[in-house]
């Protein structure tokens, strides 16, 4: 009956709240203080007397009603000493161990759970002081030897912020582990698995997709500008949906491709590679269409930026530019949540220089007619005739309209305990900032579902995506009809000598894209054991494409009694994967293993199809009429399938919390290889110090700090994928032979391709300070890729011209120092918090032997970037000739063939990006800013290739920015264009020709952008509560606000005047959750 | 539990090694333009075939397409460079200097080349494959015998000892050494007598059905036949060779002058179909333009040796003044673009040459009375004179003066004609102050030098 009582007292104690625990003070008994109560009741207490010498006062919970049993209960719950009583006689008797290091004190046990109240597995119980380490059992249950009556532990667990909690060994402690919030213990996705930053041994780059993070242009890449240090991200142009060039970490590959791998939910993504052709008919231009449109940014969680060895050898052949991996949402268990938003904006070009207006035109050509000694008439200057009371700058009728944004979606999420689910829906539309009636649609859905057995064994995830998007824009890029002649007539095809191009006109020919894409990944986990779980994947992913340009009869002068023509393209690309994976679990002596072997098949499949059509005298036969057009070509060219067949394993050993290993190794298989070695190896080890478990552990400053390192491999494979089976193509020549269409071989087969091989080394520091008011990272990472395939002359007796090849010595590495700042800091209501990166990179071509026999003889330069070439060296426009100057020992300044000398390229010196964000009350503002120190391409030399300035126009083409007003008149003019000329075989002429084959294209394109700031507002509780709904957001987005350069004509990240700059675009929205 | 973990690791690592290779292997795509894919049926194995006859014809002064008339035309004295500022670089072969770097000879060399591989492309797939129909597979493996045939034949003219690639293996093909002029000739000989016998009599296109003279057929497998039995000295084969061709009533020589290289014309043999639409033939283009001042005009050597009264300097060349210079130039092709009706086709293999074959084949033979019969059909055509000349260098010489006339500026006969019967040193010497008699090769490319390790440059080009 009292052990019955005993029991509920016991029971009762279990749970109470920690709360509880801390509120009610016991009375501190001593060892005579219990003999006398026991006394009372006429019990005797019998112990050695070490034990009565040690046996320290305790508080606990004693009240004189208590019978003696009940007091020998609660009293000795704390200690290692069992009790025997004969009848009034009481023995006690020490159970533990009888070392020095012996303690009193019973084990303390208790209960992790986690934030859905679920008994939490794996969490690690440190003690402080003892270093003792526990890891919590399947229910969640642990123990651990105390230190005392109430022992200080830490607890944590991946993705878990880390408790550092009391706990007293007199009853069962219940721990809830709340989802980190502190940087150091956040998931981090990696390959196959998840860290977290402290036990990270790789360089791994998280962004999360936080509430308040709005991309008014729909793409993901726009997420990471700016943010991820190592990463460099350029806007092809500013049409919308067109792709992005990613690079992370320098050109590694002469031939081969240089785009890092995305990996989406696991299943790694080719098709930027495969796919070039989507949108490449339209103003997107030959980037084409972003890959990542069919991702609705709004699904993503976080973007994982994947870097050193340690981090990407475990995707082997392909990891070679790094790897990006974006994890798309989950569902969160609950009741139904339904989320909505609404955004609407606007777009316009960033600015672009003005071009001449139609009287500095005619001034320039008078003077360069007048320093040809020249009489401006007649022939020499036909645009005499010109009206001079109209000026048109064609950049306004070209890319000047307003581009509209409107982007809506909606979102629900909800649950149980063993299941939950999400789907999602977003429509994003844009128009284009080009005449005509234009527009970029995308839809997309996205659901979720995750759901688990009643005993947790067995697990299954299915993330899927369609989407379908919609293109109509023009044909071809309007922005360089910005310079046609500022006297050309704003709506019809004029009369030569102004014969020109008809805006309006030519805004009839569309282009219409409809691109569906499906993405689709389920997972199936089974748990085994503690230790040993199975887990198989499978990955689909296509991409179906009708694309139809059209060139109308209405888009051509009439003079020239034009005729129709209609381009198709359909496009389909077919991926799918499938893994499997073994992973064990467990502890080896005082550190934990986790290892995992696994098999990756991939399979992918390309088909072109494309229809040239013309000679349609009206543009309805188009429609009608296909088939009966005699003009027609048709082709049907189906890309190489490709296989590739992988298998992987890693190790991680972890110790103590203080020092981890890292081991993998991956063995990949490869059709686009040649068949006599389609196999590579490739391996990484990494290790990380926490050494602050070590030193500074009383440290008022350094809080956290780590040293990591990395070494291994990773391969790159071909960017051609056409170079290893001999194939055949039509030929299209316009007679045919014999009537017939041929077919040709086009490649010859080299079956001793392999891959690239890049070894990469990295160190890094992270450090985190001032009570987490500060974080620190610095890596410094080398990797130099061997074994490139270059494309070399075959020897003519092969019978082709060329030879995709590896050549042994050829080496390219790449140099990189990065460094992130992170700080925050809480002024009464105002939370600041802000990151600062920086990256230096450095590329260099190692070594070519034999480079001079080769067909990059002139393009590339030994010991130099690989965007160095060899040309004449432009010293500037002499001030006393009016000439382009260059480094020659010649008399005449024009130098000889060989006084050429490496150029400086298209170099990065450094970027960086400052991110800032400011909390007052509701209110948050979010700001991005970035700068690059780079060289570019000039638009100056671009457009002195079409037309030097003072010339008449070969073409309709004729007018200039104002930059060109720059130029030489008078002697000891500082100018940036030099005096003009029209005439052939001045020395003005010379110049000019030597000029465009110097080194005057490689300018200073650095610039500084205000890249995004959002200003946001949640609606205030009473608003809500007032509303019924569970949240509320307004917010207001800007991008690309203000660029500041001295890069002139156009953009510095666009660079080429015949390009559309991007757009700088304001959005404002609203969200709501229910 | 740890049998389980056992079988599930053994499962993994089985599944990871064993299948490997299987896995990675590529399946041959129904749609897949692979070499078996296109060799499985005669439409597109037939394709194959056109695509060679395309690429023979696709690029003006390449190889097939008017390149080895227009250099070798050079090298010899048949054909001047009209001097101007700017010459031409095929200039290089007028002054017998042709280098092994990256120059027109490569590029000869190069697309040679090109053809051999496509052909041996063919061959491969041809003989690799199973849905073909006999008879195309016949045919196909005949033409593209044929055609290596004619391009070892001229390779080996104008290079001397060449390698000898028969298949497609690219590291094998890069290596190989130069083989014997013998053991070329012996290819082409079994190359061509395999096409004796596996072409068609009749021509047929890629259909099937007769056409244009534009595909080979069995007697422009002879007729090529008998030039290498005359050029390897073996006489009776030569004659008889060429015996088969005059017989045969398909063939005689037209007598319009004006119509010998039309697509009709009754004297070809083998003939190939120009495939750019703004242009004719090749050597139109090369010969007729630019309009009024051709860059290449015939040398006064050769002018020289036209008889009085020969109605081939009157329809096969034209004259042209400038600056005061009178320039003849080649005006066997008429038409300077592709004209409607009968257009020109370019002449590969004619008649006449046949008839100069058996000619010369006679003499040899000791048969001066048909020897002389041959000369003098081709004679009267032209508007001359029987010629009776005596004795055997006479009439050897005979012979050679109607081949350098008939032939003019067609396939580099002159030059290879100079080279067999030992008369280039002694000719050219006299009219090019600056010739050696290692001029006779061309130089090996200097890149297929560099990828065969041992390979020797012919002689005066190291």
């Amino acid at each position: 009956m009292q052990k019955v009582f005993a029991l509920c007292v016991l029971l009762y104690c279990s749970f109470p709240s920690l709360a509880q625990l801390r509120s009610v003070p016991g009375k501190s008994y001593t060892f005579t203080e219990v003999t006398q109560l026991l006394k009372a009741k006429d019990y005797y207490l019998n112990c050695s007397h070490w034990l009565k010498e040690h046996i320290p006062p305790e508080e606990m919970d004693l009240s004189p009603q208590m019978d003696a049993e009940t007091i020998l209960l609660v009293w000795l719950k704390g200690f290692k000493i069992t009790d025997t009583i004969h009848g009034r006689f009481i023995y006690l008797i020490y159970k533990g161990d009888t070392t020095s290091n012996a303690s009193l004190y019973a084990d303390v046990e208790g209960n992790v759970y986690d934030d859905h109240k679920r008994p939490m597995e794996d969490a690690t119980v440190t003690v402080i002081g003892s270093g003792r380490t526990a890891v919590s059992r399947e229910d969640g249950s642990f123990d651990v030897a105390a230190n005392g009556p109430v022992t200080l532990v830490t607890i944590s667990h991946i993705g878990y912020a880390t408790k550092q909690i009391d706990l007293s060994n007199r009853k069962r402690q219940v721990i809830e582990m709340e989802v980190a919030v502190d940087k150091l213990d956040k998931v981090v996705v990696k390959a196959y698995g998840n860290t977290t930053q402290r036990l990270n041994t790789g360089n791994i780059y998280t962004v999360t997709n936080s509430e308040r993070d709005h991309t008014p242009s729909g793409s993901p890449q726009d997420m990471l500008v700016g943010k991820v240090p190592g990463l460099s991200i350029s806007q092809l142009n500013g049409v919308a949906g067109a792709a992005y060039r990613l690079m992370l970490g320098g050109q590694h590959s002469i031939q081969g491709n240089n785009r890092p791998l995305l990996v989406v939910d696991g299943v790694p993504l080719a098709q930027d590679g495969a796919l070039d052709a989507i949108g490449t008919g339209s103003a997107q231009g030959p980037g084409g269409a972003n890959s990542l449109n069919f991702i609705d940014p709004e699904n993503i969680a976080s973007i994982e930026i994947l870097k050193d060895a340690a981090a990407t050898s475990i995707y082997g052949s392909r990891a070679s530019n790094g790897v990006i991996i974006i994890t798309l949402k989950k569902g969160q268990a609950g009741a139904m949540r339904v989320s909505a938003d609404f955004s609407a904006g606007a777009g316009r070009t960033v600015h672009m220089s003005p071009a001449l207006s139609t009287q500095q035109f005619l001034q320039m050509r008078r003077e360069a007619l007048d320093n040809d000694g020249l009489t401006p008439t007649g022939a020499l200057l036909p645009e005499a005739s010109w009206d001079t009371t109209r000026s048109i700058d064609y950049q306004h009728v070209a890319i000047g309209r307003t581009a509209s944004i409107w982007n809506g979606g909606m979102q629900i999420t909800g649950g149980g305990q063993h299941a939950n689910y999400l789907i999602s829906g977003r429509l994003h539309r844009e128009t284009s900032v080009y005449p005509g009636s234009t527009s970029d649609e995308r839809r997309s859905l996205y659901g979720f579902w995750h759901g688990e057995s009643e005993n947790r064994k067995f697990g299954f995830n299915f993330s899927g995506i369609y989407s379908w998007q919609s293109n109509h824009l023009p044909t071809i890029d309007f922005t360089p009809l910005g310079l046609l002649a500022p006297d050309a007539p704003p709506s019809s095809w004029g009369t030569p000598p102004v014969s020109t191009s008809n805006i309006p006109a030519m805004a009839n020919n569309d282009y219409s894209g409809e691109v569906y894409s499906l993405f689709g990944h389920i997972q199936a986990t089974y748990q085994f054991s503690h230790h040993f779980s199975l887990e198989g994947s499978l990955g689909f992913n296509g991409v179906l494409t009708a694309e139809k340009a059209a060139l109308r009869v209405a888009s051509q002068d009439p003079a020239y009694q034009p005729k129709a023509g209609l381009t198709m393209t359909n496009n389909q690309y077919k991926h799918s994967m499938m893994e499997a994976m073994a992973r064990w679990k467990g502890r080896i002596g005082q550190g934990k293993l986790s290892a995992m072997l696994g098999v990756d098949l991939q399979q992918r499949q390309v088909d072109y199809w494309s229809q040239i059509s013309g000679g349609y005298p009206t543009d309805q036969d188009m429609n009608a009429n296909i088939n009966a057009d005699p003009t027609q070509f048709a082709t049907s060219s189906n890309g190489i399938p490709y296989r590739y067949a992988a298998v992987y394993g890693t190790a991680d050993y972890t110790w103590r919390n203080e020092l981890v290993a890292t081991a993998t190794w991956r063995r990949d298989g490869s059709s686009q290889l040649g068949e006599q070695d389609p196999y590579g190896d490739f391996w990484s080890v990494g290790g990380a110090w926490i050494f602050t478990e070590r030193f500074f552990k009383d440290s008022k400053v350094l809080d956290f700090g780590k040293i990591r390192g990395s070494f291994g491999t990773t391969g790159n494979e071909p960017g051609v994928d056409s170079q290893l089976i001999e194939t055949y193509r039509p030929t299209f020549p316009s007679r045919g032979y014999e009537g017939q269409q041929g077919l040709h071989p086009v490649t010859l087969a080299n079956p001793q391709l392999q891959w690239e091989l890049n070894y990469r080394d990295e160190v890094g520091l992270e450090l985190q300070l001032l009570h987490r008011h500060l974080w620190f990272s610095a890596a410094a990472s080398r990797n130099w890729t061997t074994n490139q395939m270059v494309f070399l002359q075959a020897a003519p007796v092969a019978g082709i011209p060329q030879v995709l090849r590896n050549v042994h010595g050829v080496d390219v590495e790449n140099k990189a120092l990065e460094f992130e700042i992170q700080g925050n800091i809480t002024l009464g209501k105002v939370a600041w918090t802000s990151s600062f990166n920086l990256t230096l990179p450095q590329n260099r071509l190692e070594s070519w032997p034999g480079l001079e026999n080769t067909l990059y003889a002139t393009k590339y330069v030994v010991g130099n970037a690989l965007s160095v070439s060899k040309t004449f060296h432009y010293t500037g426009v002499n001030p006393t000739s009016g000439l382009y100057g260059f480094a020659t020992h010649n008399s005449n300044g024009i130098p000889s063939p060989s006084e050429i000398f490496p150029n400086a390229g298209l170099e990065q010196q450094y970027y960086m990006g400052w991110m800032n964000t400011l909390r007052w009350r509701n209110w948050q503002l979010d700001v991005v800013v970035d700068y690059r120190r780079e060289q570019g391409y000039s638009p100056l030399v671009t457009l002195a290739r079409q037309n030097a300035p003072g010339r008449e126009a070969p073409s309709e083409l004729s007018n200039g920015p104002v930059e060109w007003l720059n130029r030489w008149r008078t002697a000891g003019d500082h100018a940036m264009i030099e005096k003009l000329t029209t005439e052939k075989h001045t020395a003005a002429d010379t110049a000019l020709l030597t000029y465009l084959q110097s080194d005057a294209w490689s300018i200073d394109a650095s610039y500084l952008r205000l890249r995004s700031a959002t200003l946001s507002f949640c609606l205030p509780k009473t608003l809500t509560d007032k509303w019924k709904i569970k949240g509320g957001q307004l917010y207001i987005t800007g991008r690309n606000l203000l660029t500041v350069t001295k890069f002139p004509v156009t953009d510095p990240e666009t660079q080429d005047p015949a390009v559309l700059p991007p757009l700088r675009s304001v959005v404002a929205g609203l969200k709501i959750t229910f | 539990m740890s049998i389980r973990k056992y079988i599930a690791y053994c499962l993994l690592v089985a599944l990871a090694g064993a299948g490997c290779r299987k896995l990675t292997e590529t399946p041959t795509q129904q749609q897949l333009l692979t070499p078996s894919r296109v060799f499985s049926n005669d439409a597109d194995a037939a394709a194959a075939m056109t695509g060679v006859y395309i690429e023979m014809a696709i690029s003006l002064r390449s190889f097939m397409n008017a390149g080895i008339s227009l250099d070798a035309g050079l090298s010899a004295d048949e054909l001047d460079c009209r001097p101007q500022t700017n010459l031409p670089p095929e200039d290089s072969f007028r002054r017998n200097i042709p280098t092994p770097g990256d120059g027109l000879s490569t590029l000869l060399f190069r697309n040679g080349y090109t053809l051999i591989n496509d052909l041996n492309s063919v061959l491969e797939g041809v003989r690799a494959s199973k849905g073909m129909s006999s008879a195309m597979r016949t045919q196909l493996e005949g033409e593209a015998e044929f055609g290596r045939a004619f391009i070892y034949f001229y390779l080996v003219n104008l290079y001397g000892a060449v390698p000898l690639a028969l298949g497609t293996d690219l590291l094998q093909n890069e290596r190989l050494a130069r083989a014997s002029v013998d053991s070329v000739y012996a290819q082409v000989t079994s190359d061509l007598q395999d096409a004796q016998r596996l072409l068609p009599v009749d021509y047929v296109d890629a259909t099937g059905y007769a056409g244009d003279r534009t595909r080979p057929n069995q007697a422009a497998a002879t007729a090529l036949l008998a030039r290498v039995r005359l050029y390897r000295g073996q006489w009776s084969l030569a004659d008889s060779a060429a015996s088969a061709l005059i017989s045969d009533p398909r063939y005689l020589l037209e007598q319009s002058l004006d119509s010998v290289f039309l697509s009709v014309s009754r004297e070809a043999v083998w003939q190939l179909q120009p495939v750019l639409k703004t242009v004719a033939t090749a050597d139109a283009s090369v010969y007729l333009s630019p309009p009024g001042r051709p860059n290449f005009v015939l040398t006064p050597e050769l002018l020289g040796v036209f008889e009085p009264g020969d109605l081939r300097r009157q329809h096969w060349t034209r004259s042209v003044v400038v600056s005061g210079t009178v320039y003849a130039y080649p005006y066997k092709y008429h038409q300077p673009s592709p004209a409607a009706g009968a257009p020109e086709y370019e002449m590969v293999l004619r008649l006449a040459e046949q008839y100069l074959i058996r000619a010369e084949a006679r003499v040899q033979e000791n048969n001066p009375a048909g020897a002389v019969a041959d000369l003098n059909a081709v004679r009267k055509r032209a508007g001359l004179a029987a010629s009776t000349p005596m004795g055997t260098a006479a009439m050897m010489a005979a012979v050679l003066q109607e081949r350098r006339v008939e032939l003019m500026s067609e396939w580099g006969h002159r030059w290879l004609d100079l080279k067999r019967t030992g008369l280039a040193d002694s000719v050219l010497v006299s009219e090019k102050p600056w010739w050696k008699t290692t001029d006779q090769l061309y130089p090996i490319p200097s890149a297929q030098l560099r990828s065969s390790p041992g390979m020797l440059q012919n002689p005066g080009y190291q």
